[in-house]
């Protein structure tokens, strides 16, 4: 068994060093990498030798444009990226050839096996030269503290090209900057069980280098000699999370909320796993993944370094469907409902994550009331959608049960009138708002912003168009069925502004 | 069945010799077809093209062949004898007389000797060979294959000085007869490989001067070129037609193997169609076409070439810069194909040859 040879690039061997008195006859424009070196003597040696090697044919059988002709095509076959001759001239079809394979075609004054000896020795001398920058590279890879630190390493190596870590199309961490005509170098980081492919089509983080193409050799063992290191500190970072997470101990023992989403109310509650003081307000956050096969462990990565940007000091544990937090309530209320929706607007929705909270501002609710009431928001939460709270969850949930484009339906048919009105939508929500309002006008007319006497005459315009309130056992339906209208979606009174 | 070959199964058969030889002058087959046409003409009918099964399984036969050294017929032409002289020589060495002429090679001018000198002699020309194509070697007949002595040989040389040659090795037969055919002035008529019937049929390439002859009346044919290859593909198992111009010529493109009596040289083409790099190693003959560097056919293959506009048989001196010509290979006898048919033929080619290839490696 022989060591895989790491491989250097054709332009340094071949071109850089003019050693080997080697004139080239044609030169192909994109980057290659050299493996190996091989001696031939019999046309057919070819069919051994390796990709990537640059083949030289002995001078006794190279006496011939034909066999120059035939080595080109076993080179090509064999993906040999050079093919070197003695001294001698080539009509313009051998030439041609070389062309048509990509193959690099050099002639030598200096003698076949003399070119042999100077190229395997450049060729060990520069792979020792790889070798030295790539074991610097990794020990200073190795020292480095963070993934973004890895990433900087191995920009700055690469003469700040782009190096990104990728988790299903989401730029996670990212330094340096795309070259122009750039080759892209990939290297799929598989976190789990090597062995274990998992489904089609999933995979794990990828390494990517946006690089000039003639760094790819080097590139692409530079993300190789990354991945442990990156691979390393994913798994820190998920392990800091379990142990951070570890005081919570389960969402199921806590909640009683199995993983297929069903309560189970015979869990006991055990009050001792509180590890906030009693009287701390705390908010429980749920974020979920709508479908629960492999997806949350595969978009772990970006959810809790996500996580982690937003909320450094809360630990984050892990569910098979989702995640949930304890964040402890220490600053106004509404700033964690804007760094929750920051969070969900941080890439979170794009990979199917719906995030629900429940507050208890006083600390006194039960840990796992709380909980429960995070998870079913954040199961009644779309993915991409705003964050949910336990607290607003009338609205989405009646909008769940009978969705807008049902109860425009259902409206024009109960009320034909209020639909053709062209001021349906101001009345609609005047109705809506003295309804939320239990009846009161001032309330509403506050809530409204316009002043009492014109929700009341608004509240007399949506009589004379059959909205009639004097029936209580009608009250609720109707104002379940006005509330899960989009108003947006009703014809506006034609002036300007509404045609705007 | 025997039968009497007539003017125009002669003009037929020297167009097939021709083909299946792709050499560099024509001029000599055309020679002997003329001479012989003459000589049909003058007495009145053609030689008997008898088939191997014909004869008595006993009777004896013999090849019949120019070989040259250095120097062509055409450039010191024959009396006319000279053959006669040889199979009188050769009765006499054998002690039994010859009931058949058959070419030492079925292509090129040998094929047509043999029908000039079985009319001249009255013998009967067998209808096979020992090569069903032209090799350049003595040596290289299915006969010697077959383990068969290629002597005694009987030599005439163009100045009428005689010999006989007790060989057995068919090998060793051939480095005596070239040298004897230096001496001697440059070319040498010979009748050698002296096999019965029997021997013949079983060891020979049987009816191939009917195949020549039926290559003739296609190429001699007023059918449309397309419609010839047609036909040809039907009797030959044609494997590529390339219609390729001419764009380089080599002189040398590769060291001379001792032992081969001509000079290697490539001629370098472009295909019409697709623009594949046709490369054409010539030596005596075309011994192998490359194509975009995959060797796509080498001897034993037949390589040729014809005329596009006509389907008329080109020579090597067609091969000329500008040149646009149809590039035909095809499969010779099958005893060629063999372990020890290719053994026996391809060492000019195969030291730079190598085994066949699987294509692109992954």
């Amino acid at each position: 068994m022989s060591a895989m040879r790491r491989g250097v690039s054709m332009r340094d061997l071949l071109v850089a060093h003019d050693s080997a008195g080697l004139t080239g006859h044609h030169i192909p424009s994109s980057a290659q990498s050299v493996r190996d070196i091989a001696l031939i003597t019999r046309v057919e040696q070819i069919l051994e030798v390796g990709p990537d090697s640059i083949v030289l044919l002995a001078e006794e059988l190279a006496l011939g444009g034909w066999v120059v002709s035939v080595a080109l095509r076993y080179a090509w076959e064999r993906r040999a990226v050079a093919l070197i001759v003695s001294e001698q001239s080539f009509s313009e079809s051998v030439i041609e050839l070389a062309r048509r394979f990509g193959v690099a075609l050099f002639t030598t004054s200096d003698g076949i096996d003399r070119t042999a000896l100077t190229l395997a020795r450049e060729l060990g001398a520069l792979e020792a030269g790889i070798l030295s920058r790539l074991d610097a590279l990794h020990s200073r890879m190795l020292r480095a503290a963070s993934i973004p630190e890895v990433l900087s390493e191995i920009s700055q190596e690469l003469g700040d090209a782009l190096v990104q870590l990728v988790v299903d199309g989401i730029v996670l961490v990212s330094h340096g900057t795309r070259p122009a005509e750039p080759v892209i170098v990939r290297l799929v980081l598989n976190l789990r069980d090597r062995g274990h492919r998992g489904q089609e089509g999933q995979h794990g983080p990828d390494l990517v280098a946006a690089v000039a193409p003639v760094q790819q050799a080097f590139a692409d063992q530079a993300l190789a000699r990354a991945s442990t290191t990156v691979r390393a500190l994913l798994l820190q970072h998920e392990l800091d999370d379990l142990v951070g997470a570890a005081p919570l101990l389960s969402f199921a023992a806590l909640s009683g909320l199995r993983e297929d989403g069903a309560f189970d109310d015979s869990r006991s509650e055990q009050p001792a796993l509180r590890r906030l003081p009693s009287g701390t307000p705390v908010a429980a956050v749920v974020l979920r993944v709508a479908d629960v096969d492999q997806r949350s462990a595969r978009i772990a990565p970006v959810v809790t370094s996500r996580w982690r940007e937003a909320f450094p000091r809360v630990p984050l544990a892990r569910l098979q469907s989702g995640w949930f937090a304890l964040v402890p309530l220490a600053d106004p209320a509404d700033e964690l409902d804007d760094a929750l929706q920051q969070l969900a607007d941080s890439g979170l929705g794009d990979l199917g994550a719906a995030v629900g909270v429940a507050h208890d501002p006083h600390g006194t609710e039960q840990v796992t009331s709380l909980l429960r009431r995070a998870g079913l928001a954040a199961r009644l939460a779309e993915p991409g959608g705003p964050v949910l709270d336990f607290r607003r969850f009338g609205l989405p949930l009646l909008r769940r049960l009978l969705p807008a484009e049902d109860a425009l339906d259902l409206a024009l048919t109960t009320y034909p009138a209020l639909l053709a009105d062209p001021h349906a939508s101001e009345i609609i929500a005047t109705v809506v708002s003295y309804l939320d309002c239990a009846g009161s006008v001032t309330a509403a007319a506050e809530h409204l912003g316009v002043h009492r006497n014109t929700v009341q005459l608004r509240m007399r315009h949506a009589a004379t168009l059959g909205v009639t309130l004097n029936h209580p056992e009608q009250l609720l339906s109707t104002h379940l069925l006005l509330s899960a209208l989009d108003l947006r979606a009703l014809p506006v009174a034609s002036s300007p502004t509404a045609e705007l | 069945m025997s039968r009497r070959l007539n003017a125009a199964d002669v003009g037929h058969l020297c167009t097939g010799a021709m083909f299946v030889a792709c050499t560099i002058d024509h001029e000599s087959s055309k020679q002997y077809r003329d001479m012989t046409l003459a000589l049909i003409e003058l007495q009145g009918g053609g030689p008997v093209l008898a088939p191997v099964g014909s004869l008595d399984p006993a009777a004896m036969t013999t090849s019949i062949g120019f070989v040259n050294q250095g120097l062509m017929f055409s450039e010191m032409i024959p009396v006319g004898d000279e053959f006669e002289t040889a199979i009188a020589l050769l009765q006499e060495r054998l002690g039994v007389p010859l009931q058949g002429v058959f070419p030492l090679a079925a292509a090129s001018v040998n094929a047509m000797v043999a029908v000039s000198v079985a009319l001249q002699t009255g013998l009967p020309l067998v209808d096979a060979d020992p090569m069903g194509r032209v090799f350049p070697l003595v040596s290289q007949t299915t006969l010697a294959l077959a383990g068969l002595s290629a002597g005694p040989i009987a030599l005439t040389g163009p100045t009428g000085e005689t010999a006989v040659v007790d060989v057995f090795a068919p090998a060793r037969a051939e480095r005596i007869v070239r040298a004897l055919a230096s001496e001697l002035g440059g070319w040498a008529a010979t009748a050698s490989y002296p096999v019965t019937a029997a021997q013949l049929g079983a060891h020979g390439v049987v009816g191939s001067i009917t195949r020549l002859i039926e290559i003739g009346q296609i190429l001699d044919s007023s059918l449309h070129t397309q419609q010839k290859y047609v036909r040809l593909t039907s009797l030959l198992g044609i494997r590529k037609v390339i219609r390729a111009r001419v764009t380089d010529v080599e002189g040398l493109s590769r060291p001379s193997v001792p032992g081969l009596p001509d000079r290697p040289s490539s001629a370098t083409l472009v295909d019409e169609a697709q623009g594949r790099i046709v490369r054409l190693e010539i030596q005596n003959e075309i011994l192998m076409m490359i194509v975009d560097g995959a060797i796509q056919a080498v001897i034993p293959d037949v390589i040729t070439l014809v005329r596009p506009e006509d389907a008329s048989v080109a020579g090597l001196d067609d091969l000329w810069v500008g040149n646009k010509l149809d590039l035909i290979t095809f499969p010779a006898a099958a005893q060629w194909y063999t372990a020890a048919g290719r053994a026996l033929v391809e060492p000019m080619a195969m030291n730079v040859v190598g085994p066949v290839r699987g294509g692109r490696a992954r």
